[in-house]
């Protein structure tokens, strides 16, 4: 990746794409989840933060936020940003401090520790938010949201929806990383799913159930972007090749599809 | 054991460390007291070093735990190419021993980037080190004392390090041999130290 603008252009249309997915009408093909992968929506918010621009992202996601707050899980949210490397986050915080992203609800808010927009902001993300799809298509496009409206917006919800992926390999230490929770929360859901026989002694799903080919967006596309973020700044193009290799593309179908526009 | 690494090799990767630092940790500034045959390769006292032995910091903080292992990985060098080992050893070995105050003593300073300072331990700790490093049966440390030429005064002040260090029989024995093949009499010197002196503890 030569430079960071160009990982933002690079990413940007997919990660648009998964906006439209869960229901920001954006000018960019739809992420399709059945084709693409799972997007976990905390960190497709995290991500989304990290490349953000002057564009319409800066009104349309506190809108997206404002209208859907009640399915995003706050724990994950503040762990991922906390987890982040601090100059990362310094960017971020940097970033949505002079944004539109402080119309955001005052919860999603608090995890950044910003202060609220002034009203003509607010005003103009409340009309964003008139913009946005319909719960009903929502649920559609996301497994996550769906699962969220079932089960309740929690763990319990995503993880259930990686049971969707064949071959995830549903052990309790990868799902806790992946979800960025403890391994105790999730060793306590998976114990119970055993229970009512939702999954098999190895934690796959029993019986018949519509298949996802993996990831597309998690927290590993998270932590990879911030990896590729400073590749390009390292002066040495073999810090640069050996910070790309070593990235762990298992859950980001995002970042592989970045790296082949790339090579 | 790692592949060995010539001078400009030595530069080379420390310049690397240097810039994964520079981006992982901004604003952070990292000095380095390079010892052993690092110092003396980038001394031109030898031509090459398997690793960069470091006196100082005597632990890796974890910034330059990471960036030691992202430039291995990127320059597949061995995991210890740059290492404590020696501060670990002198802290151990050395516990009760207050070290010389030439072991504090800079031959000389590289500044190879705004964040990296480089420096190399003087000549008398050089071969102070090397000294008790030796041993009769390998002679990877014997050649390197060689290569430094030292005089008698510097071998005797080594000598002196070393006895204050571990001055039993076997390590005698040892040094008698090591410093026969450098042209020096160990009982001579070891008479002379024992005269002015027991050694320092």
């Amino acid at each position: 990746m030569k430079s960071i603008t160009a990982l933002q252009k690079k990413a940007n249309p997919a990660v648009k794409g998964a906006w439209v997915a869960l229901g920001i009408p954006f000018d960019a093909p739809m992420i399709d989840e059945k084709v693409e992968g799972i997007i976990d929506v905390e960190a497709l918010i995290m991500t989304t933060l990290l490349l953000m621009g002057q564009d319409r992202m800066a009104t349309d996601l506190p809108a997206w936020l404002s209208r859907f707050s009640g399915l995003v899980n706050h724990q994950k949210l503040k762990t991922m940003f906390k987890t982040m490397p601090g100059q990362q986050r310094s960017g971020i915080l940097e970033k949505l401090n002079y944004s539109p992203f402080r119309g955001a609800p005052k919860s999603i808010r608090n995890i950044f520790s910003l202060e609220p927009a002034s009203e003509a902001v607010s005003r103009l993300v409340q009309m964003r938010v008139r913009k946005l799809n319909t719960i009903e298509n929502v649920v559609q496009g996301s497994i996550m949201i769906r699962n969220r409206l079932q089960y309740g917006t929690g763990f319990r919800a995503d993880i259930i929806a990686l049971t969707h992926v064949k071959g995830f390999g549903m052990r309790g230490t990868q799902l806790a990383r992946v979800l960025c929770t403890n391994d105790s929360t999730v060793s306590r859901i998976l114990g119970d799913l055993r229970v009512c026989r939702f999954l098999d002694q190895d934690n796959e799903r029993i019986g018949a159930v519509e298949s996802y080919p993996g990831m597309f967006i998690s927290s590993q596309s998270l932590w990879n972007l911030c990896e590729m973020i400073d590749a390009a700044r390292f002066s040495s193009q073999q810090l640069k090749r050996g910070a790309l290799e070593n990235l762990n593309l298992r859950h980001d179908g995002l970042d592989m599809k970045v790296l082949k526009c790339e090579y | 054991m790692g592949k060995p690494l010539k001078a400009n090799e030595v530069v080379e990767n420390l310049t690397l460390l240097a810039d994964w630092l520079r981006v992982k940790y901004p604003g952070e500034h990292f000095e380095l007291i390079v010892a052993g045959g690092a110092a003396m390769t980038l001394e031109g006292f030898k031509g090459q070093t398997t690793d960069i032995d470091l006196l100082s910091p005597k632990e890796l903080p974890d910034s330059l735990k990471k960036g030691v292992a992202h430039v291995g990985r990127a320059k597949r060098l061995g995991a210890e190419w740059l290492n404590t080992n020696l501060a670990k050893m002198l802290s151990t070995s050395a516990r009760s021993v207050k070290l010389p105050e030439y072991f504090s003593e800079i031959s000389r300073t590289l500044e190879l980037s705004d964040n990296l300072k480089i420096s190399l331990i003087c000549r008398q700790a050089l071969i102070s080190l090397k000294l008790y490093s030796t041993t009769a049966s390998y002679r990877k440390h014997t050649e390197d004392l060689s290569n430094l030429r030292p005089n008698k005064r510097e071998i005797t002040e080594a000598l002196r390090f070393v006895m204050s260090i571990d001055d039993s029989d076997p390590r005698k024995d040892d040094l008698r041999i090591v410093m026969k093949d450098l042209g020096f009499d160990f009982d001579e010197i070891h008479h002379s130290l024992a005269k002015k002196g027991k050694p320092r503890r």
